[in-house]
């Protein structure tokens, strides 16, 4: 489904991301960990179309179709999804607000008729139980005074509405405690089929245990430098990232 | 904080001729309306002349005009500064269903078919329009009363060019106790028949009355003459009453010159929303004085500047008793060669102390060309206070477009919808409906 070879890409003169390879099928879970500035969140922004990267060489497709000449909207309709680290407060705007356009430009896109008022509202309630949201909140001002937990709930919310091909989570993680954690990962985990597909960028392996992954991969120093199943995550948990740094300074030294 | 200094140079083109103008005029002066038989009212006139004299037309060496030109209104010359009787009243021209009560006013003068039309207007009970020319006996001693005592002849030009030069006008009475949920609108249409149209309204409202108002200014969208309005407001807050206005400003053809001047009493509260979306040029004086303790003041703002239009925002809340609020915002989009000013003056003077003000100045500019002048100017000497100013002016934010492109949305449709996030805050206050519907579509028109 996504196939990611060579990926080197750039803010300013500095690269970041120094030859990604990632084959990523229909029906997986892919956890990309790694210790802090090692490229996870650059690696998530460049697949969305984050236009402060430069991506200086490589190819990404998305079910053969060439991602990196879209434009972030082109991706989105495509069927990539990402779930923001920070999602960004947009004062006056509510989710429903932006959503059914949202909704409408990719069933556009797939050929399908936009949604009217009433089964787009019926698909809300739909999807709002999925992450235990309510309708108060997806009217008010998006992200303004919401919990951490909530924006990341209202995250996947939009994941589920959107029905992606792939999705990306961006450290989804960072700032929820149990319970959110517990809520957004049963969101994600129904919203899996074997048609799409998930990459799960996060810095712990506690999401792991949720969203249980087909394969780990370690990302350090713009590479990733380590792949293995879930199991590796569980080593990394317990034994920190220093012998996987050493290995990896050994052979690009 | 005003300069009242005359301008040599505009009194030498314009001064004599204008002295003598007004001297013909004010000692012949025979308009038939009863207030100006009143000798309060001839005696206010003949000083505003001379005020007006004394001072001339500002330029922008003056430091309220700082940014804003009146070369549009000096090369009309002096003899468009007479004063013309309105032999002729114009046709109202077709405007819009407000499903609201609506007075249409054309060059500034109201339509009298018989007497009293306005009393056909279901405004609720208690609140009365009368125009001036139709006065009662009683009326003639409240417009000599209140005329005059808070739009300043001595220190505004504009002001005394109105005082000087009007000839009918409205009285907006509401009684004591009156509420109604009617918004009286009261529609601006400006010929350019009359080379300075003159539009003077008098607002008196009652002890627990509410007074609803909302005019459109639309200017002269069809006329081939360029117009010049000048539109002169006073509202008498008595306490514990409420006023609401909100003002939409398409002044299409229209150089626009607005004063909206209040007094509030204990306890009372007052809102102006003033709109642009259109016209060349217009300044809008909003000036706020709270004698009152416990009162509320809060005056909201929003301008679209497109083209080479210019719009110039003054706004002043007199914070004299202790214990009242007063909220500003303003907001502002900026794009062509457009230029907008604003400038906000708070002043809070020895003896109101538990004043709380708070001021807001927002701007997005859109193009290389367009320019925003914002100065807030707070004058505080009180010492228990809570005063707050802040503007800001910058570009959209990308990061809330990058947001909703990633969630599908193209760029267009992204900064459309910020765009109107961002207006809707000030035209949320708008209380007629159907001028919210007007603001609204201009802000969906502007970035096509």
């Amino acid at each position: 489904m996504l196939s990611i070879q060579n990926l080197n890409a750039s803010i300013g003169d500095k690269q970041i991301l120094k030859g990604i390879n990632l084959q990523v099928n229909a029906g997986e879970v892919h956890a990309i960990m790694g210790p802090n500035g090692s490229g996870k969140s650059t690696l998530a922004s460049v697949l969305a179309g984050r236009e402060d990267y430069t991506v200086t060489d490589g190819t990404v497709t998305l079910g053969g179709v060439d991602l990196l000449e879209m434009a972030p909207e082109e991706r989105a309709r495509e069927g990539v999804f990402l779930a923001f680290q920070y999602p960004v407060e947009i004062p006056g705007v509510s989710t429903t607000n932006f959503l059914k356009s949202a909704v409408n430009e990719v069933r556009k896109h797939r050929g399908l008729p936009a949604l009217d008022a009433v089964s787009f509202l019926k698909m809300m309630k739909e999807k709002m139980k999925l992450v235990e949201i309510d309708q108060a909140l997806l009217s008010r001002s998006l992200n303004e005074g919401f919990s951490g937990g909530e924006k990341k709930r209202n995250e996947i919310f939009q994941m589920a509405m959107l029905e992606p091909k792939l999705a990306i989570l961006d450290e989804t993680d960072s700032g929820l405690d149990i319970d959110a954690l517990r809520i957004v990962s049963h969101g994600v985990n129904s919203l899996r089929n074997p048609n799409n597909a998930v990459i799960v960028v996060t810095h712990y392996q506690r999401l792991l245990d949720y969203i249980v992954p087909d394969f780990v991969h370690v990302l350090y120093n713009g590479r990733i430098v380590k792949s293995g199943t879930k199991e590796l995550a569980l080593e990394l948990e317990e034994k920190g990232y220093d012998w996987v740094k050493a290995e990896a300074d050994a052979l690009y030294a | 904080m005003t300069d009242h200094k005359p301008l040599s140079t505009t009194k030498a083109t314009n001064g004599n001729d204008l002295t003598s103008a007004f001297d013909a005029l004010m000692l012949g002066h025979q308009s038939g309306l009863l207030i100006d038989q009143e000798p309060i009212i001839k005696d206010l006139k003949q000083q505003a002349v001379a005020h007006f004299v004394a001072q001339g037309l500002p330029t922008i060496k003056h430091e309220e005009w700082k940014y804003t030109s009146t070369k549009a209104f000096t090369a009309l010359g002096a003899e468009a500064f007479v004063p013309t009787p309105n032999s002729v009243v114009p046709q109202a021209q077709a405007i819009a269903d407000y499903a609201a009560p609506t007075i249409v006013l054309v060059d500034g003068q109201p339509i009298l078919n018989g007497a009293d039309p306005y009393s056909k207007l279901d405004l609720g009970k208690g609140i009365r329009v009368t125009a001036f020319s139709q006065t009662d006996a009683a009326q003639v001693e409240l417009v000599a009363k209140y005329l005059g005592t808070l739009a300043p002849a001595e220190s505004d030009p504009f002001v005394a060019l109105n005082t000087a030069s009007f000839q009918d006008g409205l009285l907006i009475e509401a009684s004591k106790n009156a509420v109604s949920d009617a918004v009286l609108h009261i529609v601006h249409q400006y010929t350019g028949a009359a080379k300075l149209a003159y539009t003077r309204i008098l607002l008196v409202v009652d002890q627990h009355a509410e007074l609803k108002l909302a005019h459109h200014i639309v200017g002269n969208p069809d006329g081939e003459n360029a117009a010049f309005g000048v539109l002169i407001t006073e509202a008498i807050v008595a306490p514990d009453a409420i006023l609401k206005v909100d003002i939409v400003e398409e002044a299409i053809n229209t150089h626009l010159v607005t004063g909206w001047y209040a007094t509030q009493g204990d306890k009372s509260v007052t809102t102006h929303s003033t709109i642009y979306l259109d016209g060349p040029w217009v300044r809008n004086n909003l000036n706020l004085a709270i004698p009152g303790q416990y009162a509320e003041g809060n005056m909201y703002g929003l301008y679209l500047g497109s083209d080479r239009n210019l719009i110039d925002n003054h706004t002043l809340v007199d914070h004299i008793a202790p214990n009242s609020n007063s909220n500003e915002l303003y907001k502002g989009v900026a794009k062509d060669r457009s230029t907008a000013i604003f400038n906000g003056k708070i002043f809070v003077k020895q003896a109101a102390q538990k004043t709380n003000a708070f001021q807001s100045n927002r701007n997005l500019i859109l193009s290389d060309d367009a320019t925003v002048n914002t100065k807030p100017q707070l004058e505080i000497f009180a010492d228990d206070v809570k005063c707050s100013h802040g503007a800001t002016t910058g570009a959209l934010d990308e990061e809330p477009i990058f947001y909703l492109r990633a969630r599908g949305l193209d760029e267009d449709q992204a900064r459309s919808l910020l765009l109107q996030a961002f207006a809707d805050e000030v035209n949320d206050y708008l209380i007629s409906d159907s001028l919210r519907a007007i603001a609204s579509a201009a802000v969906e028109r502007f970035l096509h």
